[in-house]
């Protein structure tokens, strides 16, 4: 495990398979090694009753990666609190549905495949809600390392290298939380849930920057 | 390159089972274990050495000491507390008891949902029953998650096992301020002991051994089946 770094890759194109395509290519030529596939899968339960401070959010994670664990992220809208579970907790939910409630529509994931190149370990995500694809997550880890600081600079020369101008120079606001902090699996899963939300909002999501880098 | 995308993408389809579909499949064939069988008792502080021998003859490992244990309980109730209530289980809500153990700080902590006991004649009280191990921040966890502390106690005891079923024989603590590892204050004079076993709903055939093995501890112990609705 080392530090995690998610990138959203526009795609103004809309076609997914296209981008992806010359994301591969581009990794290959840096000598990147295909090794399988990942998924990372994200459900979202809502409160049903209006408890006083509003609707609470809990978010359900699971990573290929940490196949026998599931993360239970909860957003109160004032705090975030991420609890690692083994992957039983998904059995738990029937029963708290008193109280939380998924909703069906809003279910994300992020699959594709997974590269490694040297010390880095490159996610080439589609993303997907119940169905549509919505967009291309590229996650990068670098694994020598467990903190942002020490390695920042080094793994967005690394990111530009293949994605070019969509990665900015600036710190990603999640990592600059943590930039000296220890990462861990639960950084990683947080990151997603950014990220999907971000997808989730913006309907017709084509990627922040209209200067997509040319092939 | 066409091909070898195209197969790249089948390969995508084939490795594409995801967690849920992998857990509902479990949860079909009914192999995961979620019911619980109990038989609960208790024995006069006195008489514990003497159960201890026992069981100490009737378990797995007898040559070696009965391991002990050292939790702290804390029970959490998650329901909507605003609601106006109303008779009916729905607004009981849903119990959650997280447990952690004082003498392994390493171990994780476990959180568990007990379901009320299943009617039907069987040889023990049979419950839904889920132990999930979770991270030590499970009670900020639950806290944000909008549940409320119940209650919570400490307790202490051994731990044996034969074949699938779980013995304990503990004594329970109250919880309170000042309330150290060292000057616990107990509930009662006796030890609780109980017998357990998890089991899936297709395979119910270990009940009778925990009956069994009840039988056997009698009259040093009477072991029986309590529902606490009825208490």
């Amino acid at each position: 495990m080392g530090v995690s770094v998610l990138q959203i890759f526009p795609d103004a194109s809309r076609s997914g398979c296209i981008e992806t395509e010359k994301l591969h290519k581009r990794i290959m030529n840096l000598d990147a090694v295909q090794c399988g596939m990942f998924t990372v899968d994200c459900d979202s339960y809502y409160t049903t009753a209006q408890t006083g401070g509003g609707v609470r959010k809990m978010h359900i994670v699971h990573n290929t990666e940490t196949p026998a664990t599931t993360y239970a992220i909860l957003d109160t809208g004032s705090k975030q609190v991420t609890l690692s579970a083994d992957y039983l907790f998904d059995l738990m939910l029937p029963r708290l549905d008193h109280m939380y409630q998924s909703k069906k529509n809003l279910k994300i994931e992020s699959k594709g495949a997974k590269y490694e190149v040297g010390d880095f370990v490159v996610k080439i995500g589609t993303v997907t809600m119940s169905g549509h694809y919505k967009g291309i997550l590229v996650e990068v880890e670098y694994l020598p390392s467990v903190t942002p600081a020490l390695c920042w600079s080094l793994m967005r020369e690394f990111m530009q290298s293949f994605m070019g101008s969509c990665v900015k120079p600036t710190v990603p606001p999640y990592l600059q939380n943590k930039f000296h902090d220890v990462h861990t699996p639960q950084d990683t899963v947080q990151q997603y849930v950014e990220k999907f939300n971000e997808f989730r909002e913006g309907p017709t999501f084509t990627g922040a920057t209209p200067s997509a880098p040319s092939s | 390159m066409k091909h070898e995308g195209r197969s790249r993408q089948n390969l995508k389809v084939i490795m594409a089972v995801s967690h849920n579909e992998n857990i509902e499949a479990a949860l079909k064939s009914q192999i995961v274990p979620d019911q619980e069988f109990l038989l609960q008792g208790s024995v006069m502080d006195n008489s514990l050495g003497v159960l201890i021998d026992r069981l100490r003859g009737l378990c797995d490992n007898s040559d070696v000491h009965p391991e002990t244990f050292h939790d702290h309980e804390v029970v959490y109730i998650l329901k909507d507390f605003n609601a106006p209530a109303t008779p009916g289980p729905a607004s009981q809500g849903v119990m959650l008891r997280v447990r952690r153990a004082v003498d392994r700080p390493d171990l994780p902590h476990q959180l568990r949902y007990v379901g009320y006991p299943e009617l039907g004649n069987y040889p023990a009280l049979l419950r839904n029953c889920l132990d999930v191990p979770v991270s030590s921040n499970v009670r900020e966890f639950l806290q944000e998650l909008g549940a409320k502390l119940d209650h919570e106690f400490m307790a202490k005891g051994y731990i044996m096992k034969k074949g699938r079923i779980k013995v304990t024989v503990f004594k329970m603590y109250k919880m309170g301020p000042g309330m150290t590892k060292e000057n616990l204050e107990p509930m009662t004079m006796s030890h609780l002991v109980e017998l357990s076993v998890l089991t899936t709903k297709t395979d119910m055939s270990v009940a009778d051994d925990l009956r069994a093995l009840a039988d056997q501890l009698k009259p040093l112990v009477q072991l029986e089946r309590i529902d606490y609705r009825r208490v």
